[in-house]
Formats: structure tokens, sequence, C-alpha cells
């Protein structure tokens, strides 16, 4: 389809990241790599943080809603939003918790460190990076919990570890299809992105 | 928060609609204000444009 465009780093997109907010690294960058989206679609982000795959969705001119649970990071995403002249729908809740419209694509960069991984970490690292005690219990949950948001035909997009997503795709076998579009091999781990369909 | 977002929020706890009270508009958007469940009667504020739907 002539009118599908796959997303690529935006040097011009200006982020700036409070004290306590994620900061876009090397599965942010993977995650934006792996969308692919059309005019006008409906595009839901979770676990938004500094707003930087919505923003980059955003200037695509495509209708963003991105959600966070931290106060500081929804902040973080409404601030550079005005500093980039970017329209985007910010919603402060857990995962999708308070969101019911439907979308065409979700996006999820979840935290995937499993508890045990966390345990040198402070109390706000883990906030950000552990994703439960085996580091696949959000991921789990937010499949779930999005699964009736999703129009018929949209796309789920979902970073994960080879350190916790073996559960995840056990789980989600059973009511999505999924396909393996790309991944990146650092020293102690290979991060994926998965698409993930309804299954028909 | 655009009033055209109250089309895709719900409660975080029961699921159901929930209705906008304004109290500061600028432009079009919501700057401060509540949003109320229809059904559980659980109230959500608005601040800085951003509703905030964690459960009370």
């Amino acid at each position: 389809m002539s009118n599908v465009q796959t997303m690529e780093f935006d040097p011009d997109i200006d982020i700036q990241v409070l004290d306590g907010v994620y900061e876009p690294a090397e599965d942010s960058f993977l995650l934006l790599r792996s969308i692919d989206i059309r005019p006008g679609i409906r595009i839901l982000e979770v676990g938004t943080g500094s707003g930087f795959i919505a923003l980059h969705c955003a200037k695509a001119g495509v209708l963003v809603t991105a959600t966070d649970i931290s106060p500081v990071a929804v902040e973080t995403a409404r601030s550079n939003a005005k500093r980039n002249s970017l329209q985007i729908d910010i919603v402060q809740t857990d995962l999708a918790s308070g969101i019911s419209g439907k979308f065409d694509i979700i996006l999820f960069n979840p935290p995937y460190i499993t508890g045990e991984d966390g345990d040198v970490l402070t109390k706000r690292e883990k906030e950000q990076l552990v994703g439960g005690s085996g580091g696949h219990e959000i991921s789990i949950r937010f499949l779930d919990e999005v699964h009736d948001l999703l129009c018929e035909g949209g796309d789920i997009f979902l970073l994960t570890s080879s350190q916790s997503e073996n559960n995840i795709l056990e789980y989600a076998r059973g009511i999505y299809e999924m396909e393996h579009m790309l991944n990146k091999e650092l020293f102690f781990e290979r991060l994926s992105v998965y698409r993930f369909n309804k299954t028909v | 928060m655009k009033h055209d977002m109250m089309e895709i929020l719900c409660c975080p706890v029961c699921k159901s609609d929930l209705e906008l009270k304004a109290m500061k508009e600028q432009d079009g958007d919501v700057i401060e204000g509540i949003l109320a469940c229809k059904k559980c009667s659980h109230d959500y504020k608005i601040e800085n444009s951003i509703p905030n739907l964690l459960p009370p």
C-alpha cells in the first residue's frame, strides 16, 4: 500500500526528559522503527514516558492518545508536545484502564526487567523498568487489557526482552496472531518487537 | 484536554461513561475540571489539561 509510512527517528523533534522519566533508548528506537502507519488512523501509546514515540506519530499526521501512570511522565509528554507544537491526547492512567475507544494501532514499550535483576535498582528505577517478578506480568496485563480496544484488523506493537518474553508469547497465543518484526542483540539480552492481531 | 476526548475515556473502576464538568477552559481545551463517573460516582480531576484516571 503506497500510503503506508514506516517510522524513522526525527532529530528535529525536541525531546526533553524530566528526572524520573524514562529517557528514549535502544528499545524506544526499535519500537519506533517497527511501526507502519497511514495518515488519519488512531493510535494509542501505553506508557508513553517522554512522549518520544507518540510525538513521532503525531508529526506523521495520525491521531494519538498517550497514557502513563506517572504524573511526571504525563507532564513531560505534555510539555514536549507543546514545545514541538504537536497535538497528542494525554491521559494519566494505569496502562489503558481509563480508555474505552477503539484504536487502529496500540503501542507499548513496557518495563520488562525481572524483579530479581531489579534488586540493584532504586525505587524510582524499579517503577520504570521492572515488569513484575518474572519481567512479563505487566506486558501480559497489557495484552489482556487492550484486546477490546483494538479495531478489527488493527495492530498491537509490543517490545519484549529475551529474558522475559516466553511467558508473554505463550499467553498471547490464545488470543492473538503474532509476527516477529525486528530485533536487536545487546550483550545480555535480545530485544524484539512483535506485532499482534486479534485471532479471527 | 479536548472535549472530544470524552469519546475515548471511561471510569477505570467500572468502565462506565464519564461526565465532564469543566472549571477552566482556554482555546477549547479543558485546563481544570472534574470527570464524574455516571455509575459508581467516583470523581477524577483534570489538572493542567491532563485527566487523571487513576482509581481514587
